[in-house]
């Protein structure tokens, strides 16, 4: 019986570390900007990649995105826009050709981009939640 | 015509390079464009939508045209574009025209300033008309979308928001003025005023309006109120025709359309008074439907006249994969008054015992259509398939019915652009990148 449960305790420890090695793996934006800019919601997020607020507490905020096909934009759209390309691009082929502004600036890599995000004031962007280090100012991560 | 379009292709790439150079470092420089290519034919003889019969064209619905945008970190913007189409001016021609030339201004997340040359969001998608992929249809509905010869103006807009998690509201004001023709198709002429044929007259148009929209994930709604005063460069514009009796209290007369005629004078107004009022929805259902429902009227409050009218469509589509079919009725009629006055214009005839008598009965049929009159409904099938998210071709049938008359059709000479019947088969390709 007492071996059933070590084998048991066992299995389940093999699981959870399981877990956090997928978790680990798995691509997962993070949301980061220039220094000052303050943390954000969801909706605040979701406005400010279309267009809708472009200055927060008096920062003009500038999105930028990783190019078009990079898995981690894939996963930033699905996440935090609740959209695919697909959705996206047609929103902003709209939002162009009414006249009402462009869509961010892509980036070919979470590279360019945080450099972009530290040279930049205002600048907003993502990263792999892997590359997170001390020094980012992280906006919004997992919906907190 | 090619040194026109010349001009005006060197005019805007002069504008561009001189903007470009006085760009900051920091502004954001980004160039798109789009195109449709499109074919339609009928089943009859004659011209339908000023393009449209038996032989074929491309005229109708074929356009290119690029854009330039320019943002810069402080919150200006300027935005240019520019395309080529058939001609505003006549029935023959292709011409390259600046849609938009624009300087923008965002000073905090709720304002929108514009000035320069704008394009006026009268109906849905009237500020993207030109830009196929943004809509299903192979061309939206004439009915509607013909409320004014141009909606492109110099002026000023005004845009507030107000944003909350999942609705916004805009509020948009403009003031602006424009030069545009009206085109109108005569049986016969108007000797020595006008030929018989196409012709185009210009207007200034002084336009002012409002617009209140509201944007959800599940729908879209506008209303709009637009005020326009539209000055014939000829100079006065008449808006009442006098019945001339042949004798005191007889039935039996003409109006006088020809000032040369005799009888009591034309009345004429410094300008024409035009009231717009539009209202559209598009409502995304359950399982990718949508149904999309637009109004337009237009009324002049003081001239007795067919273009006095109420307009509207309605369409259902559903996306299904790549595939996005669509059907949509559409119709437009002219107010009772102008109607009438068109109708009874149309078949007033004297008999030729009367002196001059074919000379007045030309002039009747030639007021008739002067008048403008639109009585018709539309009948449409159509998918739009997805090549990518920036391409795709287009495939419709389109069934018009006319009433008692249309202006959207040239009549054969001797015959009335009411009664008809038309099939039209339309097939586009469209592409932005």
């Amino acid at each position: 019986m007492q071996y059933f449960e070590e084998q048991h305790l066992r299995l389940l420890i093999l699981i959870i570390l399981l877990f956090f090695v997928t978790l680990s793996v798995v691509a997962e934006p993070l949301i980061i900007g220039h220094a000052g800019l303050p943390t954000l919601d969801r909706s605040t997020l979701q406005h400010i990649y279309t267009g809708k607020i472009v200055e927060l507490q008096g920062i003009r905020v500038i999105p930028v995105n990783l190019a078009v096909g990079h898995h981690l934009r894939q996963r930033f759209l699905e996440l935090y826009m609740q959209q695919d390309e697909n959705q996206y691009a047609a929103y902003w082929i709209m939002r162009r050709y009414v006249g009402k502004g462009k869509p961010p600036k892509d980036l070919n890599s979470t590279a360019e981009m945080q450099r972009f995000i530290t040279e930049t004031p205002g600048a907003i962007g993502y990263i792999d939640s892997n590359e997170a280090s001390p020094e980012l100012n992280i906006l919004l991560k997992n919906f907190e | 015509m090619t040194a026109y379009i010349q001009y005006q292709a060197l005019s805007l790439s002069l504008l561009t390079l001189v903007l470009c150079a006085s760009l900051p470092v920091s502004a954001d420089v980004k160039l798109s464009g789009f195109g449709t290519l499109g074919g339609a034919i009928s089943d009859q003889d004659f011209i339908y939508q000023r393009f449209i019969d038996d032989r074929g064209t491309a005229y109708r619905d074929s356009v290119i045209g690029a854009q330039v945008d320019v943002t810069h970190p402080d919150g200006w913007g300027f935005t240019l574009q520019t395309k080529a189409a058939a001609s505003s001016h006549n029935d023959t021609d292709w011409e390259a025209v600046l849609n938009w030339a624009f300087l923008s201004w965002r000073p905090a997340n709720d304002w929108l300033l514009r000035a320069g040359r704008l394009r006026l969001p009268l109906m849905l998608h009237s500020a993207n008309s030109d830009v196929g992929v943004t809509f299903p249809f192979v061309r939206l509905p004439t009915e509607l979308y013909s409320l004014l010869p141009s909606v492109d103006v110099n002026g000023l807009s005004v845009t507030k928001t107000w944003l909350g998690d999942t609705t916004e509201w805009m509020l948009e004001g403009y003031i602006g003025k424009t030069h545009a023709d009206w085109r109108y198709y005569l049986r016969d002429g108007l000797e020595p005023l006008f030929q018989n044929g196409t012709l185009f007259l210009a207007y200034d148009f002084k336009m002012i309006g409002t617009i209140l929209s509201r944007v959800s994930e599940r729908n879209t709604w506008r209303v709009g109120i637009h005020y326009t005063t539209a000055t014939w460069d000829a100079g006065p514009t008449p808006i009442r025709f006098p019945f001339v009796p042949l004798m005191p209290g007889s039935s039996l007369g003409y109006y006088k359309i020809n000032p040369a005629l005799p009888g009591p004078p034309i009345r004429y107004a410094k300008d024409y008074d035009v009231y717009l009022f539009t209202l559209g929805t598009e409502i995304r259902l359950p399982q990718h439907w949508q149904l999309t429902i637009e109004y337009g009227r237009r009324h002049f409050p003081e001239a007795v006249v067919g273009a006095d009218t109420h307009a509207g469509y309605l369409a259902l589509s559903k996306q299904i994969g790549s595939w996005t079919p669509y059907c949509y009725w559409a119709g437009i009629r002219s107010d009772n008054q102008g109607l009438n006055l068109a109708k009874t214009m149309n078949r007033n005839q004297l008999p030729a015992s009367v002196p001059n008598a074919a000379l007045i009965n030309i002039s009747q049929r030639a007021g008739a259509d002067l008048i403008n009159p639109y009585e018709q409904q539309s009948l449409a099938f159509g998918t739009a398939y997805h090549l990518s998210r920036t391409s795709s071709f287009k495939l419709e049938w389109l069934h018009t019915r006319t009433g008692a008359l249309s202006s959207f059709v040239n009549a054969p000479f001797g015959e009335d652009s009411g009664g008809r019947q038309i099939n039209v088969f339309s097939l586009s390709y469209n592409h932005t990148f």
